[in-house]
C-alpha cells in the first residue's frame, strides 16, 4: 500500500467513526423489497410507501427525537438472496428493524434471519399461514398483511352473498393456493352448508395457459368460481377465459388483488365486467381524512391521478414499527415487541390492531364488484360499491 | 374423462393451439441448435422482446386496419434485425470456441435483454388485446371455440409447412440441411458457411419474435416470461430431437396435449411428469423421437 | 503447479481468512462464509467442467439434495450433527451415482441436456414433496446444534470443511486418476484406444463433484438455517457455471475466485443500481472476449509475462 492510499484509508476510518458517533440519533429500518425480477413492481411501490412514512415522521421532528433512516436492499424475490440481504442489513448497516417481503418463501427466509438475529421483522405482503404456524412462529415476527385465512374466508362470505351453490375453485398449485383453499372450503361449509364444491383446478407453477382448466370448470356445471389466480397472472387468464364465454356463465370471486386500480387500468376493456375482486387499497373509496391525504401525497409523488394500491402496504407495515417505537418510548427490541402486541393504530385505510397471541394484524381488504366506471376521468372498471371486509371475525 | 366427447374435443383443441404456438418458438430454437450447435438460452428473451415490441407497435398502429398483424410482422422484423447485429458483432466470433463460451454468451444476452425490457417498458404486467375479429368464438358444430386459438393452430401449421418447404425444397434450405450435417464438407465446397449461420440465427430469432407477438394477445407480458418459455422450448426440442423440425412439431404437440389432458389425468403430478418424460426420452433415445443418432 | 510463490500466496490467503474475525465485522464474516461455501460448490463443479470437460447443466441438483438431506435429517429426524452432515454427503453421492450412471452414457449437448432434465426433476420433486421439503415456502428452522450456532464458530467450521474438501479435490486431480480424467477430456478416442474406461472415469468424476456439491449445500443449509426450492432451479446451475468461467476453469482455484467475485459484485452492485444484470453481463462478455481463461488465467498469464 502506498502512502496516498494509506492516507485515504485513514480519512475513511475517521469518517466512519464520526458516523458511528451520530448513529445513536438515528433509527434504522431495513427494507427488503424486490426491485428487480418478477415482483419488482410490487416491491418498488411498497418501498415508496415506507419511504413516504419516514419522510413524514422526519419532517415532523422524528421519532422519540430521532430521525428515521430507511435502508433498502433488493430481495430479488428469491429467498436465498433475501436471507443474505437481511443479514447484510443487520450486520453491515446495523439496522434495528426489518420490514418487507413479497412472496411467502421470502417472508419465511427473512423470518428465519429475524429469529437468529433477534431482530423484529414486519412482514408486509407475505400471506401464507405457514409463516405463523406454531412450528415457525417466533416472537420477532409480525405480519401486517392479511393472511390467507382472512382472504379465503372473505371470499367465502362473498360467495355466500352471491348465493353460489355449486362451486368450482381454481387456485395456484403452491402454498398460496393451498392455504386459500383450506380457508375458503372450511368457511363456506360453515356459513353456507348447502353449497358444494364440485370441481377443483390447480394450475401449476409457471403456467401461462389456463384453457384446460377453464374448459374443465365450464364442463363441471358450477354456478360460481372461487379463484386464486392473482393479479400478476390474471390478465392472461382473463384473456383466455373471456372468448369461451366463461365470465357470462359463472359468478367469479377472486383473491389476489385483482381489483387493484393499477390492474384494472392496465387491463382496460380486458378486465371482465361483474367479477368480484379484492385489493389492499382503492384510491377512489374515500377522499376523506387520512386516506385522502395519503392519496394526495401519492398523486404528487408519482405525478399520476389514479394511484396504485401497493404504496399503502409498505406505509402501513412500517407504521406498525414507528407507532410501536413511539409507544414504547424506545427502540429496544423487547420494548418494541411488547408495544406491538395488542397495538392499535390509525392507518390511511382505517384502524388496525396487532393481535398479541400470533402477531397477526387484523388487516382486512377491500372487496367489490368490478364494473365499468361511469366517470369519464376514470374510464376503467372499478369496484362498485367498495366494501371493506373486516378481518376480526374471520381470523382464527 | 372420455365420457364427455365435447369436453375431450375442446381439450384437444386447447392442447393443439397451445402446442402450435409453442412450436413457432421452438422451431426457431431447434433450427439454431441444429445448424449452429448453439444452445441459445436467449431464445426465450427474444420471444419476450417480440411480445413487448408487438405491444408498442399495436399502440402505435391503433386505428390502422390490421394493426395487430402489422405489429406481429414488425416484431419479427425487429428481432431479425437485432439478431443480425448480435450475430455480426459478437456471436460469429464464438463459433470456433468451446460450446461453453457460446452458452455463457447467451446467458449474458438473457440478462441484457431482461434489463432492456425493464428499462423500456417498465415492470407492469402489460396486456395486448385480442385483435379485432378474433375476440369471440367460432361455432364448430358441436361446440364454440375461441377464434384466436383456432388461428394459432392454423399459424403453427403454416409455419411448419413453410419451414418444411424452405428446408427441403429450396436451394438455401439445402445448404442449411448440409450445414446441419457436415459443416467442413460445405466449407470445402466453397460455400460461405458463415452466411448460412447468420441467416439461420436471424431466421430463428425472427420466429421467436413472431412467436412472442402471436402469444401477446393470448398471455400477458411480464418479466420472467422468458424463463418460463425457454424451459418449455428445451423440453420440446429434446423430446423431438435436437435440430429436427418435425421433432419440434411433434414435441410441441405432445407438450400441448399433455397440458390439456394431463390436468385431467394426473392433476397433481403433471409438473413432475413433464421432466420425467424429458429424462426418459434422453435415456432411451437421446437423439429424440424424430432426430437421427449422430455418429460420435 | 505448486510453486513456492503459489504456496506463499495460499498461505497469505489462508492466514487472512483465519484472522478475519479479528477485525470484528459480522458483515465480513457472513460474506466470506458465504463465499467459502460457494467456492466449494464451484470447485466441485470444476471437477466436471475444467478437468473432465463435462458441461453439466444440473449441478444445482446435488447442492439442493445435500441441503435438503442435511435439513431433514437434523431437524425432522433429529439425527446427531456429524451423522446428519456425513449422511447428507453420502446421499448426494448416491444420487449423483444414479443420475451420473445415465448421464455419462451421453456426450456433449446430450450430456448437458440430460443433467438439466434430471436437475429439473429434482426441483419438481422438491417442489411437490411438501411433507418433507416444505414445498415452495421452504424448510426453515433447521436445528443447528448450539455449539455451532455462533457466526464465528460456524465460520471456522466452514473453513475447516472447505479446506479439507479442497485438499481432497486437489489430491484427486493430481493423482493418476486425475490425469486420466484430463486425458479423457483432451481426447476421448485416444483415451479409449489405450484402454481407459472413459465412462467409468467420468462417472467417478460425476459422483465426486456431486458429493462435494452436496457438502456445500449442507453448509449453506446450516449457514442460513433454511433451504428453499430455488436452490435446485436451473438458474442456480447457471450461476455456478458463471462463477467457474469467470474465475477460470483452467486452474484449480479459479472457480473459487469466480465465486468470490460474483458474490462481492452482487452484494455491492445491487446497492446502487437495479440494472445489475447488465453489469454482470458486461463483465461476462469482457471475460468471454478478452480474458477467455478467466480472472485466474489472466492473472497467471500476466505474472508469467512479468517473470
Amino acid at each position: 500500500m502506498d502512502k496516498k492510499s494509506l492516507l485515504l484509508t485513514g480519512t475513511v476510518l475517521s469518517l466512519s467513526a464520526t458516523a458511528a458517533f451520530a448513529e445513536g440519533d438515528i433509527i434504522k429500518i431495513g427494507a427488503l423489497y424486490p426491485t428487480s425480477g418478477p415482483c419488482q413492481l410490487i416491491g418498488e411501490y411498497s418501498l415508496l410507501g415506507t419511504e413516504i412514512l419516514a419522510e413524514e415522521i422526519n419532517a415532523a421532528g422524528g421519532l422519540n427525537g430521532k430521525q428515521i433512516e430507511v435502508i433498502h436492499r433488493d430481495s430479488k424475490c428469491d429467498p436465498a438472496e433475501a436471507t443474505a440481504m437481511a443479514r447484510d442489513l443487520i450486520a453491515r448497516e446495523e439496522v434495528d428493524f426489518l420490514v418487507g417481503g413479497v412472496s411467502s418463501s421470502v417472508g419465511q427466509a427473512i423470518s428465519e434471519v429475524s429469529r437468529q438475529e433477534e431482530t423484529i421483522y414486519i412482514a408486509a405482503i407475505p400471506k401464507s399461514t405457514q409463516m405463523t404456524s406454531p412450528e415457525n412462529f417466533h416472537k420477532f415476527v409480525f405480519r401486517a398483511a392479511a393472511n390467507t385465512n382472512t382472504e379465503g374466508k372473505s371470499a367465502a362470505v362473498i360467495a355466500d352473498q352471491l348465493e353460489m351453490n355449486k362451486i368450482c375453485t381454481i387456485l395456484m398449485d403452491y402454498s398460496y393456493g393451498h392455504s386459500l383453499n383450506e380457508a375458503f372450503t372450511a368457511h363456506i361449509a360453515k356459513i353456507r352448508p348447502e353449497a358444494e364444491i364440485v370441481q377443483q383446478e390447480w394450475p401449476k407453477n409457471g403456467t401461462t395457459d389456463y384453457t384446460a382448466h377453464i374448459t374443465n370448470i365450464m364442463a363441471a356445471g358450477c354456478d360460481g368460481v372461487f379463484s386464486g389466480v392473482w393479479a400478476g397472472l390474471f390478465p392472461a387468464f382473463a384473456k383466455q377465459a373471456a372468448p369461451f364465454g366463461f365470465f357470462n356463465q359463472v359468478k367469479y370471486v377472486t383473491a389476489g388483488e385483482v381489483g387493484s386500480p393499477e390492474v384494472a387500468e392496465q387491463m382496460g376493456a380486458d378486465m371482465p365486467e361483474g367479477i368480484w375482486a379484492n385489493s389492499y387499497e382503492v384510491f377512489y373509496h374515500s377522499a376523506a381524512d387520512a386516506h385522502g391525504e395519503f392519496t394526495a401525497k401519492l398523486q404528487e409523488k408519482l405525478g399520476v391521478e389514479n394511484t396504485p394500491s401497493w404504496p399503502v402496504v409498505g406505509y402501513v407495515a412500517a407504521q406498525w414499527l414507528t407507532e410501536a417505537i413511539a409507544k414504547a418510548g424506545s427502540s429496544e427490541t423487547d420494548a418494541v415487541i411488547a408495544a406491538l402486541e395488542g397495538l392499535s393504530i390509525d392507518t390511511p385505510i382505517g384502524p388496525q390492531t396487532m393481535r398479541a397471541e400470533d402477531h397477526q394484524a387484523n388487516r382486512g381488504q377491500f372487496w367489490g364488484k368490478m364494473v365499468q366506471s361511469a366517470d369519464d376521468s376514470y374510464p376503467y372498471r372499478r369496484m362498485e360499491p367498495v366494501s371493506y371486509v373486516v378481518a376480526d371475525e374471520l381470523m382464527d | 374423462m372420455f365420457d364427455n366427447p365435447m369436453l375431450t374435443f375442446i381439450q384437444l383443441l386447447n392442447g393443439l393451439s397451445l402446442g402450435m404456438s409453442l412450436f413457432v418458438i421452438a422451431a426457431g430454437l431447434t433450427l439454431i441448435l441444429g445448424v449452429l450447435r448453439v444452445l441459445n438460452f436467449a431464445h426465450g428473451a427474444f420471444y419476450m422482446l417480440g411480445g413487448y415490441v408487438c405491444f408498442s407497435l399495436v399502440k402505435l398502429l391503433s386505428g390502422v386496419p390490421g394493426g395487430f398483424w402489422l405489429a406481429a410482422i414488425g416484431s419479427a422484423i425487429a428481432l431479425a434485425g437485432m439478431a443480425y447485429l448480435i450475430e455480426r458483432t459478437m456471436l460469429r466470433h464464438l463459433y470456433e470456441r468451446d460450446h461453453l463460451y457460446q452458452l455463457l454468451f447467451t446467458f449474458a444476452l438473457v440478462m441484457i435483454i431482461g434489463d432492456l425490457v425493464r428499462f423500456t417498458w417498465g415492470t407492469q404486467v402489460l396486456s395486448v388485446s385480442l385483435p379485432p375479429g378474433f375476440k369471440g368464438a367460432v361455432n364448430l358444430g358441436i361446440a364454440y371455440y375461441p377464434s384466436y386459438r383456432l388461428f394459432l393452430c392454423l399459424m403453427g401449421v403454416i409455419v411448419a409447412v413453410g419451414m418444411w418447404y424452405f428446408v427441403n425444397r429450396t436451394r438455401a434450405g439445402r445448404f442449411v440441411r448440409a450445414a446441419r450435417q457436415d459443416r467442413e464438407m460445405l466449407e470445402s465446397l466453397g460455400i460461405n458457411v458463415g452466411r448460412i449461420y447468420m441467416l439461420t440465427f436471424v431466421g430463428g430469432s425472427a420466429l421467436a419474435g413472431f412467436g412472442g407477438a402471436l402469444a401477446a394477445p393470448a398471455v400477458a407480458l411480464s418479466q420472467g416470461m422468458d424463463a418460463e418459455i425457454i424451459v418449455q422450448c428445451f423440453i420440446i426440442v429434446i423430446i423431438g430431437g435436437l435440430g429436427s423440425l418435425g421433432g419440434a412439431f411433434l414435441g410441441a404437440l405432445i407438450l400441448g396435449l399433455l397440458n390439456s389432458f394431463g390436468v385431467m389425468l394426473v392433476p397433481n403430478f403433471e409438473i413432475v411428469l413433464i421432466y420425467l418424460m424429458m429424462v426418459v426420452v434422453l435415456m432411451i433415445r437421446p437423439w429424440g423421437l424424430l432426430g437421427k443418432p449422430e455418429a460420435q | 503447479m505448486i510453486t513456492q510463490r503459489n504456496l506463499i500466496l495460499l498461505g497469505i490467503v489462508g492466514a487472512a481468512l483465519l484472522a478475519l474475525p479479528l477485525i470484528g465485522s459480522l458483515f465480513a464474516i457472513y460474506l466470506v462464509n458465504e463465499i467459502l461455501i460457494f467456492a466449494l460448490f464451484a470447485l466441485s463443479f470444476n471437477l466436471l467442467l475444467g478437468y473432465g470437460g463435462l458441461i453439466s447443466f444440473g449441478h444445482a441438483a446435488y447442492f439442493a439434495i445435500g441441503a435438503y438431506a442435511c435439513a431433514v435429517l437434523l431437524t425432522t429426524f433429529g439425527w446427531p450433527f456429524f451423522l446428519a452432515f456425513g449422511a447428507a454427503a453420502v446421499i448426494s453421492a448416491v444420487c449423483a451415482a444414479v443420475i451420473g450412471y445415465f448421464c455419462v452414457k451421453l456426450t456433449e449437448i446430450y450430456f448437458s441436456m440430460l443433467t438439466l432434465a434430471f436437475a429439473q426433476l429434482v426441483w419438481a420433486v422438491a417442489f411437490k414433496w411438501i411433507a418433507v421439503t416444505g414445498g415452495d415456502t421452504g424448510f426453515i428452522g433447521v436445528a443447528v446444534p448450539d455449539w455451532l450456532d455462533v457466526p464465528v464458530r460456524f465460520y471456522y467450521f466452514t473453513i475447516v470443511v472447505v479446506a479439507l474438501c479442497a485438499w481432497i479435490m486437489w489430491r484427486i486431480v493430481n493423482s493418476a486418476y486425475g490425469f486420466t480424467l484430463v486425458a479423457t477430456r483432451e481426447n476421448r478416442n485416444r483415451a479409449e484406444f489405450i484402454g481407459v474406461d472413459v465412462k467409468r472415469i467420468q462417472l467417478v468424476a460425476f459422483i465426486l463433484a456431486g458429493t462435494f456439491a452436496g457438502v456445500a449445500g449442507s453448509l449453506f443449509t446450516l449457514f442460513n438455517h433454511s433451504v428453499f426450492v430455488e436452490s435446485a432451479w436451473w438458474t442456480q446451475s447457471a450461476e455456478v457455471m458463471i462463477m467457474s468461467i469467470l474465475g477460470g476453469v483452467g486452474t484449480f482455484l479459479g472457480p473459487a475466485l469466480g465465486a468470490a467475485t460474483l458474490l462481492i459484485l452482487d452484494r455491492f452492485i445491487t446497492e446502487w443500481t437495479v440494472y445489475w444484470p447488465t453489469f454482470l453481463a458486461i463483465i461476462l462478455l469482457a471475460v468471454l472476449f478478452f480474458f477467455p481463461e478467466g480472472l485466474m488465467g489472466f492473472a497467471s498469464k500476466r505474472k508469467k509475462k512479468g517473470e
